[in-house]
Parts: structure tokens; sequence; C-alpha cells
């Protein structure tokens, strides 16, 4: 019994091996596509972070409920704003696969060693899990609820953003 | 039988030489450095193998197992250079093959592999379960590895996409002898695996043979990067800015 539980196994492996190559080699060919007919990249485009503030901001719903005493306008307003938000969380989510997808080549070894592989990886995870959580706790409880990850425990990002500068101005001609 | 298994042996050990051979013409050597120290180090114990099998035949078995746990285990040094040419492509990401790789073989050699040493009985037993299971898990590293390639849509290229369907090839073909091995005994061993072995490694070779051949680029990434300005630190520093960004949002 335990022989055939491992050559299906075995089997099963192999099968799931060729077909995610057969369809990488197929999604890569839609990609080539895609790097063909370039398309702008939206990563730190302003007005996605601006619409956000409007759509995770409760002010407006607040101000329906208790100064308008409108409560069931506020709850249409939530549910709308809840749609707006899943909405908007996933387009970041996939503009931030996009991003991640981006390639570079040729590397020198100067540029792979100043990049910081292991931060920039736990950078691109922590910001993958944030929105996971994000979506998870929009799709509950609502887009205005206080289980939206804050993440405070984290250390700083500005912390971050400064560490990663240094070398670039360390290695830069005008630095020296 | 024993004719076939000799041929299949001396066919695989062809084929190793023919490999080496090629990787040191086309400069493969410097793109997989750890692969082609494998294959040296399977080409060279092989010929000791045989003159120890021609010249002293009874110490074979013990001069053979000590060198195959060593090139088990040096196989999950290949799995770590896969998986570090996998997304060498991509800044952000450039990691994570490896970050899988060590986090997959630490917790399994540790709940899964170890446990076989320390709790079997026999001395063949223990070893014939320590192999099973690391093959299972080298099963599990590649798949994972294949999905996550999949999940981001990363051109293998023909050197690494061949190199992993052969490991692939040889890595279930062993999972499937080794677990009847387990269940029917060690005489199924005597009789044939020992020639289905060589066999699995010698269809391995082949196709590592086909698709190591010549040196190819890794994707068609040069026209991608061409046409833009973006370079390691800017692509750091616009993901840094996204997750303090993203924070921000979600601190409200």
């Amino acid at each position: 019994m335990i022989s055939f539980i491992y050559s299906a196994i075995a089997i099963a492996f192999l099968l799931v091996v060729l077909l995610l190559s057969v369809k990488t080699r197929s999604s890569h060919q839609r990609r080539k596509w895609a790097a063909d007919n370039p398309a702008s990249l939206k990563i730190g485009n302003g007005r996605w972070l601006h619409l956000s503030e409007r759509i995770f901001d409760p002010a407006d719903v607040h101000w329906l409920a208790e100064e308008l005493s409108l409560p069931n306008l506020a709850q249409s307003l939530t549910d709308s704003r809840k749609r707006l938000a899943i909405c908007w969380l996933e387009a970041l989510q996939s503009s931030f696969d996009e991003f991640v997808r981006f390639p570079q080549y040729p590397l020198t070894d100067e540029v792979a060693a100043s990049a910081g592989g292991w931060q920039l990886l736990w950078l691109t995870l922590r910001f993958k899990l944030s929105v996971s959580c994000a979506l998870f706790v929009v799709k509950w409880f609502g887009p205005y609820h206080r289980l939206i990850p804050s993440f405070s425990w984290l250390p700083s990002s500005q912390n971050s953003e400064r560490r990663l500068r240094r070398p670039a101005f360390a290695n830069s001609r005008s630095a020296r | 039988m024993i004719t076939l298994g000799l041929i299949t042996s001396y066919c695989a050990v062809l084929l190793e030489g023919l490999l080496i051979v090629r990787g040191a013409t086309n400069r493969l050597f410097r793109q997989f450095p750890l692969f082609y120290s494998y294959v040296i180090y399977a080409f060279g114990g092989t010929l000791v193998m045989y003159f120890i099998h021609w010249r002293y035949p009874q110490m074979y078995s013990s001069a053979f197992w000590p060198w195959y746990l060593v090139s088990i285990l040096a196989e999950f040094a290949i799995l770590l250079e896969i998986s570090d040419h996998i997304f060498q492509s991509f800044p952000l990401i450039r990691k994570l093959g490896r970050a899988l790789t060590v986090l997959i073989s630490a917790g399994l050699g540790l709940f899964y592999m170890l446990p076989t040493i320390l709790a079997s009985t026999g001395r063949s037993r223990a070893i014939s379960s320590f192999l099973l299971r690391s093959f299972v898990t080298k099963a599990i590293i590649l798949a994972v590895l294949f999905y996550t390639a999949h999940l981001y849509d990363t051109a293998l290229g023909r050197n690494l996409g061949g190199l992993m369907l052969g490991f692939c090839i040889y890595v279930a073909v062993n999972v499937a002898m080794m677990g009847s091995a387990q269940a029917f005994g060690s005489a199924l061993f005597a009789r044939i695996i020992w020639f289905l072995e060589p066999l699995a490694f010698a269809l391995c070779e082949v196709v590592w043979l086909i698709s190591l051949w010549n040196l190819s680029p890794t994707l068609s990434v040069q026209k991608v990067a061409a046409g833009t300005d973006w370079d390691s630190q800017a692509v750091s520093l616009g993901l840094t800015r996204f997750n303090s960004e993203l924070s921000k949002i979600l601190h409200k």
C-alpha cells in the first residue's frame, strides 16, 4: 500500500511540475507581449493614495448618522465605501504584483550587493501581508473597523528608507 | 539483467563526463558552480566505486553508503543554487527562492527527516527511511519553487528549466523506488532498484545535457529593461515609499 502511495505521489509531482512549467511558459509569452507594449507603472501615483484617504475616512458616515440622523443613508454609504475599499485594495495588490514582477537585467555585482536583497524581500512580504490582512478585515468587518492592521510593531519604514538611501549616496560620484 | 544494468551505469558515467566537458567549454560552470561540483563529485565517486568493486569487493558496501549519503545531502545545495537563479532578475524577490528552500529544508529536516534517524531501530531501515524522506523533501521544495515561479510569471529559461525538470524526474523516480523498497524490503532493492537508480540518473542526465548544451539568456528581459530608467535603488525606494504610505493609511 505504501508503495502505491509513494508512486502516486511521484506521478502527481511530475504531472504538477510539467503542468506548471507549461503554464509558466505561456504566461511568460503573455508578459513578453506586455513588454513589447509597455504601459506605465502606477507605483507612487499620488491620486491613488488620495482616493484611499477619502474611502477610509469615516467622517462622512459619522456626519450622516449623527448630525443629520440618517442611519439608513449612512449604512448605504458604508456599504458602497466597503465595495470601493475592496476594489482599491485589490487594485493596489495587483499593481504591487506588477511592480514586484518588474524585471531588471543584467545585474552587476555592485547593484546586487547594494540593493539589500533580504531587506527588500522583508518589505515585499510585509506589504503583501498588510494588504491581505486589510482586505480580510474590510471584507468581513467593513472599511472603518479598528481591526485593520496598524503594524506599528514593525520597524519604522522611514528608517528603512533612510537605510536604503545611504548606500546610494555613498556610492554616488558626487559624494566623493 | 546484470549486463543491462552495467550498460546503463556506464551510459550514466559517460553522460556525466559529457556534461562536465560541455560545462567547461560553454562557460556554464560559472553560472551553476554547485551543480557542476556535484556532477564532478558523482562522476569521480562512481569511477572510484567501480575501482573498489573491481579490486576490493568486500569493501564496496562500506564505501558506497557514505559516498551516496553525501551526494544526497549535496543535492540540497543544488536546490539552493536553483532557487537563487529563479528570481535573479526581480530585485524585490531575489532572495525569495533561497528563503523558501532554507525554510522548507530546515522545517522538514527537523520534523520529518531527523526523526527517522533517531527513532528507527535497524541501520538499513534508518537509511532507507532517511533517503525516502529526503527525496520527498526535495520534491516538495521543487514543487513549491515551480509554483512560486508560476505565481510570479518567472521565465525559467532553457538552462534553469531543464535543470529543474531533470532534477524533478530524478527525484520522482527515487520517491517511487524508495517507497517500494520500504514496502517490499531489501530483496526488491537487490533485484530491481540497483538497476533503476542509474537508469533514472541517466534519464535526468539526458535532460540536463540537452538543456545545458549551450548557455542561453534567461529571458527577453533586456528588452524590458532597455526602455526604462529604473534601477535597483529606485525600485527599493519605490517599495519603501509604498510600504510607508500604506502604513499611514492603515494607522488611521
